[in-house]
This record gives C-alpha cells, sequence and structure tokens, in this order.
C-alpha cells in the first residue's frame, strides 16, 4: 500500500515537470540577469530549447557551481572566476568566452542635470559602490576612484553585488553610487555620469560552458550569445 | 588569531545584540502580558504581528525598511530631520531592525509563562494587601525570573544569528553595520576560506553553548519543580 502511494506521489510529481524539450540551466551574474532573460527568451523561441536562469552574485554562483551545482553555463560578471573554475577542472576542456563588457555610471538622482567629470570629482559624503573585496563592479569602482584620487575621501556604502547597490541609491537611503551602467540604461533613469573607461581596468564579462549532459545545448547558447545581432541588442542595454 | 576586522566585527555584534535585548526586556514583558491576559477583539491581529519575524523571509523585512527609512518615506524623513544621515545603513536602523526580528523570541516565552501563572498567586497577593506594583516585584517577578532569562537569552542569541535583514540595510560599513554573519559572508564571497572557517567555527561553538547553557538551565528547572 505504501509502495503503491509512493509511486503515485511520484508519477504525480513526474507530471509537472515533463520535460516536451530540452532545458539547460544557466547561472547569471545578477548585474546581466534581465538581459540574459531576454536573450534566452528569443533563443527558446528560436531553438526550442527551455533556459532556466539563476542569478546570484558572480561569487555565489561560483562557490555554488564548485560544490557540483547543476548548471549547465555559467555567465560570470568578471574573467577571474571563470579562471578559477577552470583551474579547479570543472569547466573540463571548454574555452572561456567573454559575453559582454561592463560599464559604470555615477548615478546622482538628485542632481538637477547629469553630473560632469568635475562634479564627480568634486563629491563628498557618502557613496554607494558593490564590495570592491569581491563584486567586479565594486573592484572596477575602487580603480576609478583611486584613479581620480578620491579612494580616501568618501565613506562607502557597500552592496554585496551590484543590484544591491543600485537598490541603495534608487530607494533614496544614499545620495549616489557607482552602478553598473547597463541598470541606468535598462531602468531609464536619468542624472548619471558614465565613468571613462580609462580609470580602471575593464569589467570584462567572462562566461564558460560546464561540461555537463547538455553541454551541447549550451553551447548552441553560448553561440547565440556571440552571434552579432545578440551582440548588438547587449551593446543597446549599456554594455560595450 | 583574529584579524583587526573580525574583532570588530564580533563587538559590534555583541553590541548590537545587548543594546536589542536591552530594548526589548524594556518593552516586550508588558505586551507579553497584554497578550497573556487581553480579550480584546484586536489581540489576534497584535499576536500576529508580534509572530510575524518567524515566518516571514528576512528580505522582505529588509526591503520594507529599506522603504521606510527612506527620505521619500515618514519615517526616514523625521529621522533625517535631526540626524545627517538616513537610518539605513547605521547602528541605529540595525536596533530597530533586530528588535522586529527577535520579538516573537522575547514575547513568546513570557506570553507563555504569564498564562500559565495560577490566577489563585495573584489572589492571595492581594489578600495580603500587595498593590499592583508590589504584585509585580514580589510575586510575579521572582517567580517567572527563569522564564525571563531565557526570553532575553533566546533574544540575544537570535539577533547574534541575524544575517538577512543586515545583508539588506546594513551597507557592510566596519564598525558600524559590519556584524560577524556579514563578515563571514565577506571572507566566503572572497573565497578567504580559512578566515571563514575560523569565524564559523566560533559562532558554531557559541551557540551550542549558549543553548546548552538555557536547556540547563530549563533541565534544572524542571526537576526542582518536579521534586518540590
Amino acid at each position: 500500500m505504501l509502495r503503491l502511494l509512493v509511486s503515485v506521489i511520484f508519477v504525480g510529481l513526474s507530471c509537472f515537470s515533463v520535460a516536451s524539450q530540452a532545458t539547460i540551466n544557466v547561472a547569471v551574474a545578477s548585474n546581466f540577469k534581465v538581459s540574459a532573460q531576454d536573450i534566452a527568451d528569443q533563443f527558446s523561441h528560436e531553438y526550442n530549447i527551455d533556459v532556466n536562469i539563476s542569478s546570484a552574485s558572480t561569487g555565489t554562483l561560483y562557490q555554488q557551481i564548485l560544490h557540483g551545482a547543476p548548471f549547465d553555463l555559467f555567465l560570470s560578471a568578471d574573467q577571474k572566476h571563470v579562471d578559477l573554475l577552470l583551474q579547479a577542472n570543472k569547466v573540463g576542456d571548454n574555452q572561456p568566452f567573454v559575453y559582454a563588457q561592463g560599464r559604470l555610471g555615477f548615478w546622482m538622482p538628485s542632481a538637477e542635470t547629469n553630473p560632469s567629470i568635475e562634479d564627480f570629482i568634486a563629491y563628498t559624503g557618502r557613496l554607494a559602490i558593490a564590495n570592491p573585496k569581491f563584486a567586479p563592479y565594486g573592484v572596477a569602482a575602487q580603480q576609478a576612484l583611486t584613479s581620480v584620487g578620491k579612494w580616501e575621501d568618501l565613506q562607502y556604502i557597500q552592496g554585496s553585488n551590484i543590484s544591491q547597490t543600485y537598490q541603495f541609491v534608487e530607494s533614496n537611503n544614499v545620495k549616489a553610487g557607482l552602478v553598473a551602467y547597463a541598470a541606468l540604461v535598462q531602468k531609464k533613469q536619468q542624472h548619471y555620469l558614465l565613468i571613462p573607461t580609462k580609470w580602471h581596468q575593464p569589467i570584462i564579462q567572462a562566461g564558460v560552458v560546464l561540461g555537463t549532459a547538455q553541454a551541447e545545448q549550451a553551447n548552441l547558447f553560448r553561440d547565440y550569445l556571440q552571434s552579432k545581432p545578440i551582440q548588438q541588442l547587449i551593446h543597446s542595454q549599456g554594455y560595450n | 588569531m583574529f584579524s583587526e576586522g573580525d574583532l570588530q566585527a564580533i563587538w559590534l555584534t555583541l553590541k548590537l545584540a545587548s543594546v536589542t535585548t536591552i530594548l526589548l526586556m524594556l518593552f516586550a514583558p508588558p505586551l507579553a502580558w497584554w497578550l497573556a491576559r487581553s480579550q480584546a477583539k484586536i489581540r489576534p491581529l497584535v499576536e500576529s504581528l508580534v509572530a510575524l519575524p518567524l515566518i516571514l523571509p528576512p528580505t522582505v523585512l529588509g526591503f520594507y525598511l529599506l522603504i521606510a527609512f527612506s527620505p521619500n518615506h515618514f519615517l526616514g524623513r523625521w529621522w533625517l530631520s535631526f540626524n545627517e544621515h538616513s537610518l539605513a545603513f547605521s547602528f541605529s536602523g540595525l536596533v530597530i531592525a533586530s528588535v522586529v526580528y527577535s520579538l516573537p523570541f522575547v514575547v513568546q516565552p513570557l506570553q507563555s509563562a504569564f498564562v500559565h501563572l495560577d490566577k489563585r498567586y495573584l489572589e492571595v497577593s492581594a489578600t495580603l494587601g500587595y498593590g499592583k506594583y508590589e504584585r509585580l516585584y514580589k510575586i510575579i517577578f521572582p517567580m517567572l525570573l527563569p522564564s525571563f532569562i531565557i526570553a532575553g537569552a533566546l533574544g540575544f542569541a537570535h539577533t547574534i544569528g541575524e544575517f538577512g535583514v543586515v545583508l539588506m540595510i546594513g551597507g557592510n560599513i566596519p564598525g558600524e553595520t559590519q556584524v560577524l554573519s556579514i563578515q563571514l559572508f565577506d571572507h566566503v564571497e572572497s573565497l578567504q576560506y580559512s578566515e571563514a572557517h575560523q569565524l564559523s567555527f566560533m559562532l558554531l561553538a557559541f551557540s551550542v553553548s549558549w543553548l546548552v547553557l538555557i536547556y540547563g538551565f530549563l533541565q534544572k528547572r524542571q526537576q526542582r519543580i518536579l521534586n518540590a
């Protein structure tokens, strides 16, 4: 009787997860989540392959993959964590690829116009940034502030990832922040300055296929990401 | 063994847990008493609100607090009228969040103690001519001292273990909002595993000993009652 009950439950549950088509699981750094979802929807439509997007900070996703999380593709916000997976032999013989290059925006919603470079350099007080110890956009923020010689002058409110940093500024709890330029473009925000790339190391957003059973489908998605129309789309959403 | 940042985080966490516990021990007992005795129609609603942090994800609390703290809303505006900075990313903001978050852990043991308090003790003390406050100090408080200690200890421990809310409203400022759980998260995210191990083990050891202390205390008390 118990056995019957158990099998009924299992059959019942499996009805919910009938896979009529292949599915790939993609781990995406939180800054790229919205774009990745858009691209994944188009991809699913064209290739008949479902894409499940999981987003978190690059560091968190890295930990999960290292400990066997069932992702088929990893889209990191930097190159470092992809290289670390490579060194840990977690990616088979798959090669890393670059899918986007991030930009920083100095965002000050309360400003009356777009802040100029002089306004940015003259800014004092509290500034929201992503955590420079591990968040790629935080690392770049620290480099940019250091290169204009004001790293020591400000007090920092640190988000654990760039999306949280955005939220700190958006909720007006802090006057300004160094956030992802892509988020400003996608949310149609105003009153920001695009930080010159010469002030920090490029924010190279790399990805890698993880050599799972779905590697073939994951490769298709990788190629799709690097195709010209999709690269143009990514570019129009605030990436280089 | 611990870095300066870790020590600062340990000290800050103890400070946060202490301030939170003191505040809770001041206003949780009257609230618990009211919940235990009142027949008012809104009691179930108040009781639910107190219990809410037990089931609500900390992210919900953190999200709403961040909105409430912003200058766009009443609480944030009021605070900014006599403070330079927003309640978000400040020690005071964390205290408010912790008080809400740990409230049920303090109120519920007290409430249950008050419910089970035999009415006859109060009646006898009334016939002895004790006033309201005398009854509180001479009868209720000494009889229920163990429940007060447990309520305080649970509130303290729960605040030490707070993470989600602080992550959302703290902003990770050393000495101000960078508590132990956040410092630990930082170590893990920045791949500093040996530092993470040290802090994790310390928190684990603390939590186990603290709980053994509380439950050991409970057991002794139970034996005393059974033997009496």
